[in-house]
C-alpha cells in the first residue's frame, strides 16, 4: 500500500497534467509566454477535455497503479526506434532533403543540428548583404561576405531611412572604398586618399586590412540587386570588373532614374550570368542598350529580314524586362547570342516595332498596324528558331494590350509553353478562343492596362484555367462583384392563417399568369419574351473557378470590394487547398476592434455625463482562410485598419497538421512550481487589463529575458505562420509590428493607425 | 515477361518487367544483359524493403516517365504528396530510411522524392533538439561553435 506522501505526490502531478492540458488549449495567451527552446517539458497542443477536471465528481476510489500509470506524453514527437542506430543518409541524399525544406526550417533547426548536416544546409541557405552608402557599411558588409548569397547595393539611398537621399560626393567615396577592398587596389582618386587620410584611426586600420583580402571576395556570392534612387552602371559595377565571374542573378530595381543600361557589356562583365531582371515603376525612364559600338550602328533593320549574326555567347537562361525601353535590333540581339534563353519576359516596354514614320492618316495607321503585326510575328519566329529551351515567351508593349492572335501565335511557336502573361485592354477579349490555351497553362501573370477597369474578362479566364499552379495578378484590378454567385433560394412555401388568405393568393397568382400570357402574344414572339430572362449560360463552360492545385496566388482587390465577399468564395468554392502562398493586397482589413480613447481629439466633445463608448467589434474577416491548411506565407497588404489588429486574430493560422504531428506553436516552457505559476498567471490578468486599452498583448517588461523571449517568440510567429501584415503607406512588417504591440507602444500603435 | 530480383538475403521476387523497370537501375540492367532469364542479384536491399519498393512500383507502373517540375520556381514544396503515397510512408523511420537508400540504390527518382519530402514534413517544425532525438543525432557542436551559429543566423534572419 502507497504512503500519504505518495498517495498525494499522485494527486498532485494528476492536477499539474490537467492542469496543463485545459490551459493549454485555453489560454493562448499565457502558453505564447513560455514559448521559448531551451527546456525539458515539452507540452503542446492536446484536444481539450470535454469538461474541466473536478476532483469532486470522482466518486470511484483512488486506486493507483504504478505500473500502468505513465507519464502523459503531451506532445506526439516521431517515436525513437527500438534499434538506437538509423542508416545514414548519403549526402546528395540530404540535399534532395534540404531542397524541400524552406529557409526558416534550414536556418533554425537543420543548421543546428550537427557538424555535417550543418555543412549541407549552408549551402541551401540563402543570406543577403546589405552595401549601403553609409559610412561603416561597407566593414560591416566586408566580415560578412563569406556567408553572403545575396548581395544587395543600395545607390543614394539607405533602406533604412528612404527618405533621406545621399550626396553623390558620399557616395563615390563609399563606393570607392568598397571597390578597393573588392579589387585590392588602393584607392585612386582624391576623394579615397582624402577620407584616408582624415578618418580615424580605427576605420582607416580596417579599410586598410580588406585591401590585403584576396581579389575573389564575391566568389561566393550568386544574386546580386541593384536598387536606390539613381543607376549608372558605366560609373558603379562596371569598376568591378573581372570580380563577378560567379554572379548567376542580376536585378536592377530603381525608384527614380536609370542611365541607360548597356545589356550586351554586362553580360561580357558576368559570364556566369543565368538571369537579368529590370524591374522600372511607371514614370521612370531607362533605355537597355547595347553597350558596345553597335549602339552606333543605329540604321533600321528590316522588320522581318534575317538578323545579323554575332560571333559571342552568352549562358542567360531568363530575361524578364519591365517598363524600359529598347530597340528590336537589341532584342534580336538578345536571342541570337542567348541559346540557353527559357524565359523572355517583356512587359510594358517602349520600343518601335516598324520603320513606318508615324502618319495619323487612317492608311498610315492600317499600314503601321500591319508593320507591326510582322514584326512581332518575325520576333517570336526568331525566338522559336534560335532559342530550343524557349518555356516562357512573353512580350508586352506598353499601352498595348494582349490579344487572342498574338497569344495563339505564341502558343503555336512554343507548344510547351507554361507560362503566360496577359495585359487586357478592353471587354472585347474573346476568352473561348483561347479555351485550349487557357486549360493548359500552369503560370499565368494578369494584368489590366490603366484604360480598363472591368473584371469580368479576367474573371473570365480564370473560370477556363483549372490547370494553374502559380497565378500572379497583383497588378490587376480584380472586382469581387464579377465572381458567380449562386441564386438566391427559391420562395419559401408560404403558410397562410385562413382559407380566405389562401383563395386570395391563388386569384392573385392567376392574374399575374394571365397578363404575362397577354403580354406574351401581343408582341407575338418568343425571343422578345426569353430576352427578358437572365442569358443562358452554356453548361459547358464554367463560371467558377476551380483551383486544385494553385501553390501561388497573387491578387489585388479594387477599392470599395469586401474581403468578406472573396473569402466566402473561396470556402464555398472549396478552393485554394494546396496554396501555400497567398498575397493579397486589399482595400480594408477588419478584424479586432475599434475603441476611442480619451485623448483622441473626438471624445473632447463629449461630457462627462456620457455612458463610456462601447468600443466597435469586427468579425475577423480572414476566418475563412482556415481551410488553406497547406498555407505557409500570407501577405496581406491593405489601405486601411479600422480595427486594432492583435495577433491573437491571426492565431487561426497557426497549425501544422500531417500524419505525425498536431502542432501549433512550438510552446516549450521551462518548469516551474505552481506557485510560480500561479503568481505569474496573476501577473499576467493584471497586465491584461492595462493593456486591454492600448489595444497590445499581455507581456511582463520587468525582466530582460522576457522581452528577448517575446522577440523571439514575434519572430517564431512570423516565421511559423508565414504571416507579414502591412500597410502600404507604412510598410509595417508583421513582426515589427508585433513587437510593437507586445512592447506597449501605444503611440507607435497610434501612428500606424493613423497612417494606415 | 517477369524478372527475378534477389534481396540481400536471398529471397527471390518475380515482378513484371515493367514494374521492375520503373529502377533505371534494373532497366539498364536489363538492356545490358539482353533477354535472360537469370536472376538479378539486390545486395544493397533487404527484402522487408525490396517488398516495399515493389509495392510502390506495382502502384505506379502506368505513371508517365517523370516530367520536369511544371515551373522553374526553385523552392520545391513538400506538401504535395499523394495521398496513397503519403499512407505507404507510413512506415517507422528505420524502414523510411532503408526505402530511401533503396530508391537512391535502384535510382527510383520518384520514390526517392516522395522519401524526401516525408523526412523534410518530418523534420519541419522541429527544434534541433527535437531533430537529433527524432533522428538520433549527436550533438558534435561545441558550445562556442553553436553560439557563433546562432550569432550567424541571428543577422541573417532580420532581413
Amino acid at each position: 500500500m502507497p504512503s500519504q506522501d505518495e498517495y498525494h505526490q499522485i494527486y498532485s502531478r494528476d492536477s499539474e497534467i490537467y492542469a496543463n492540458c485545459i490551459y493549454d488549449s485555453e489560454d493562448h495567451t499565457y502558453s505564447e509566454l513560455e514559448d521559448d527552446y531551451d527546456d525539458d517539458y515539452n507540452i503542446c497542443f492536446v484536444p481539450s477535455l470535454p469538461h474541466k477536471y473536478n476532483p469532486k465528481r470522482n466518486i470511484a476510489p483512488f486506486k493507483p497503479n504504478f505500473l500502468l500509470r505513465k507519464r502523459v506524453e503531451t506532445k506526439v514527437i516521431q517515436p525513437l526506434l527500438d534499434s538506437p542506430v538509423l542508416p545514414e543518409l548519403p549526402p546528395e541524399v540530404f540535399e534532395l532533403i534540404c531542397t524541400h525544406l524552406n529557409q526558416t526550417t534550414l536556418r533554425r533547426s537543420v543548421n543546428r543540428v550537427c557538424k555535417s548536416w550543418h555543412e549541407i544546409s549552408n549551402r541551401f541557405l540563402n543570406r543577403t548583404g546589405i552595401w549601403k552608402p553609409v559610412e561603416g557599411a561597407c566593414e560591416l558588409i566586408l566580415q560578412q561576405l563569406p556567408l553572403i548569397s545575396t548581395l544587395e547595393l543600395w545607390f543614394n539611398k539607405d533602406p533604412e531611412f528612404p527618405t533621406i537621399t545621399i550626396r553623390i560626393e558620399d557616395q563615390t567615396k563609399e563606393w570607392n572604398q568598397f571597390v578597393c577592398a573588392i579589387t585590392g587596389s588602393t584607392p585612386s582618386n582624391g576623394d579615397a586618399q582624402t577620407d584616408n587620410t582624415n578618418a580615424d584611426g580605427n576605420n582607416s586600420h580596417s579599410i586598410n586590412s580588406s585591401v590585403n583580402a584576396p581579389s575573389n571576395l564575391l566568389r561566393t556570392i550568386r544574386h546580386m540587386k541593384l536598387q536606390g534612387y539613381e543607376l549608372n552602371y558605366s560609373d558603379t559595377l562596371s569598376s568591378l570588373r573581372g570580380h563577378l565571374q560567379f554572379i548567376e542573378t542580376l536585378t536592377i530595381m530603381t525608384a527614380y532614374r536609370v542611365f541607360p543600361i548597356p545589356l550586351f557589356a554586362i553580360l561580357a562583365d558576368f559570364p556566369a550570368l543565368k538571369s537579368f531582371n529590370v524591374t522600372l515603376p511607371a514614370g521612370v525612364s531607362g533605355d537597355v542598350i547595347h553597350g558596345d559600338e553597335q549602339d552606333i550602328d543605329d540604321e533600321p533593320l528590316p522588320v522581318d529580314g534575317p538578323p545579323k549574326m554575332y560571333p559571342e555567347q552568352y549562358r542567360l537562361q531568363r530575361f524578364s524586362v519591365s517598363g524600359a525601353s529598347t530597340t528590336l535590333r537589341v532584342l534580336k540581339r538578345l536571342i541570337v547570342t542567348c541559346p540557353d534563353l527559357r524565359l523572355f519576359n517583356l512587359e510594358s516596354i517602349l520600343i518601335t516595332m516598324s520603320n513606318v514614320e508615324e502618319d495619323h492618316s487612317e492608311e498610315g495607321q492600317a499600314i503601321q498596324e500591319v508593320e507591326e503585326h510582322i514584326a512581332t510575328q518575325a520576333l517570336i519566329d526568331l525566338a522559336a528558331k534560335h532559342c530550343p529551351d524557349l518555356e516562357s515567351y512573353s512580350f508586352h508593349r506598353r499601352d498595348h494590350g494582349t490579344d487572342e492572335i498574338q497569344l495563339g501565335n505564341v502558343a503555336r511557336a512554343f507548344p510547351d509553353q507554361w507560362s503566360y502573361s496577359m495585359i487586357f485592354p478592353n471587354d472585347t477579349f474573346d476568352t473561348l478562343a483561347i479555351r485550349d490555351l487557357l486549360s493548359k497553362l500552369t503560370v499565368l501573370k494578369i494584368q489590366t492596362s490603366r484604360y480598363s477597369v472591368n473584371s469580368d474578362v479576367l474573371n473570365r479566364v480564370l473560370c477556363l484555367a483549372p490547370n494553374l499552379v502559380h497565378l500572379d495578378g497583383l497588378k490587376a484590378d480584380f472586382s469581387t462583384s464579377s465572381l458567380w454567385k449562386p441564386p438566391a433560394p427559391a420562395e419559401p412555401k408560404r403558410i397562410f392563417a385562413t382559407a380566405g388568405d389562401r383563395k386570395r393568393y391563388e386569384r392573385k397568382e392567376q392574374r399575374r399568369a394571365r397578363a404575362q400570357h397577354q403580354a406574351y402574344t401581343r408582341h407575338g414572339s418568343r425571343a422578345s419574351a426569353a430576352a427578358n430572362d437572365t442569358p443562358a449560360i452554356d453548361p459547358s463552360t464554367p463560371v467558377t473557378w476551380s483551383f486544385y492545385k494553385l501553390k501561388t496566388l497573387k491578387l489585388n482587390l479594387i477599392q470599395g470590394d469586401s474581403t468578406v465577399d472573396f473569402t466566402d468564395y473561396i470556402s464555398r468554392n472549396r478552393l485554394f487547398r494546396n496554396l501555400v502562398t497567398f498575397n493579397l493586397l486589399i482595400p480594408s482589413l477588419e478584424v479586432g476592434q475599434q475603441k476611442t480613447f480619451d485623448d483622441m481629439p473626438r471624445s473632447r466633445y463629449r461630457s462627462k455625463d456620457d455612458p463610456p463608448l462601447e468600443p466597435t467589434r469586427f468579425p475577423n474577416e480572414l476566418l475563412a482562410l482556415r481551410g488553406l491548411q497547406c498555407l505557409e506565407e500570407c501577405i496581406l497588404r491593405t489601405f486601411s485598419v479600422p480595427g486594432m489588429v492583435v495577433t491573437k486574430n491571426f492565431w487561426f493560422m497557426r497549425r501544422k497538421i500531417d500524419s505525425h504531428t498536431v502542432s501549433f506553436l512550438t510552446a516549450k516552457r521551462k518548469r516551474m512550481s505552481r506557485k510560480m505559476k500561479r503568481r505569474r498567471r496573476m501577473d499576467n490578468k493584471s497586465s491584461l487589463k492595462m493593456n486591454t486599452t492600448a489595444g497590445g498583448d499581455n507581456l511582463d517588461e520587468d525582466d530582460d529575458d522576457e522581452e528577448e523571449a517575446t522577440s523571439s517568440k514575434s519572430k517564431r510567429l512570423f516565421s511559423k505562420a508565414g504571416l507579414l501584415l502591412s500597410a502600404r503607406k507604412s510598410s509595417l512588417s508583421f513582426s515589427n509590428f508585433c513587437n510593437m504591440l507586445m512592447h506597449n507602444s501605444y503611440e507607435k500603435f497610434k501612428e500606424f493607425y493613423i497612417a494606415a | 515477361m517477369p524478372v527475378i530480383l534477389v534481396s540481400s538475403d536471398n529471397q527471390d521476387f518475380k515482378v513484371d518487367k515493367e514494374v521492375a523497370e520503373r529502377s533505371i537501375l534494373i532497366k539498364n540492367m536489363l538492356e545490358d544483359v539482353g533477354e535472360s532469364d537469370s536472376p538479378i542479384p539486390l545486395p544493397n536491399v533487404t527484402a522487408a524493403v525490396l517488398t516495399k519498393v515493389i509495392e510502390y512500383c506495382e502502384h505506379h507502373r502506368n505513371d508517365p516517365v517523370q516530367v520536369p517540375e511544371e515551373t522553374d520556381d526553385p523552392r520545391k514544396r513538400s506538401n504535395d504528396i499523394e495521398e496513397w503515397d503519403m499512407k505507404f510512408m507510413q512506415v517507422d523511420q528505420e524502414m523510411l530510411f532503408e526505402i530511401i537508400l533503396a530508391a537512391n540504390y535502384l535510382d527510383i527518382k520518384p520514390l526517392l522524392d516522395v522519401g524526401c519530402k516525408t523526412v523534410a514534413n518530418i523534420i519541419k517544425g522541429k527544434t534541433p533538439e527535437e531533430i537529433r532525438k527524432a533522428f538520433n543525432i549527436v550533438n558534435d557542436f561545441t558550445p562556442e561553435e553553436e553560439a557563433q551559429i546562432k550569432k550567424e543566423n541571428e543577422w541573417a534572419e532580420d532581413r
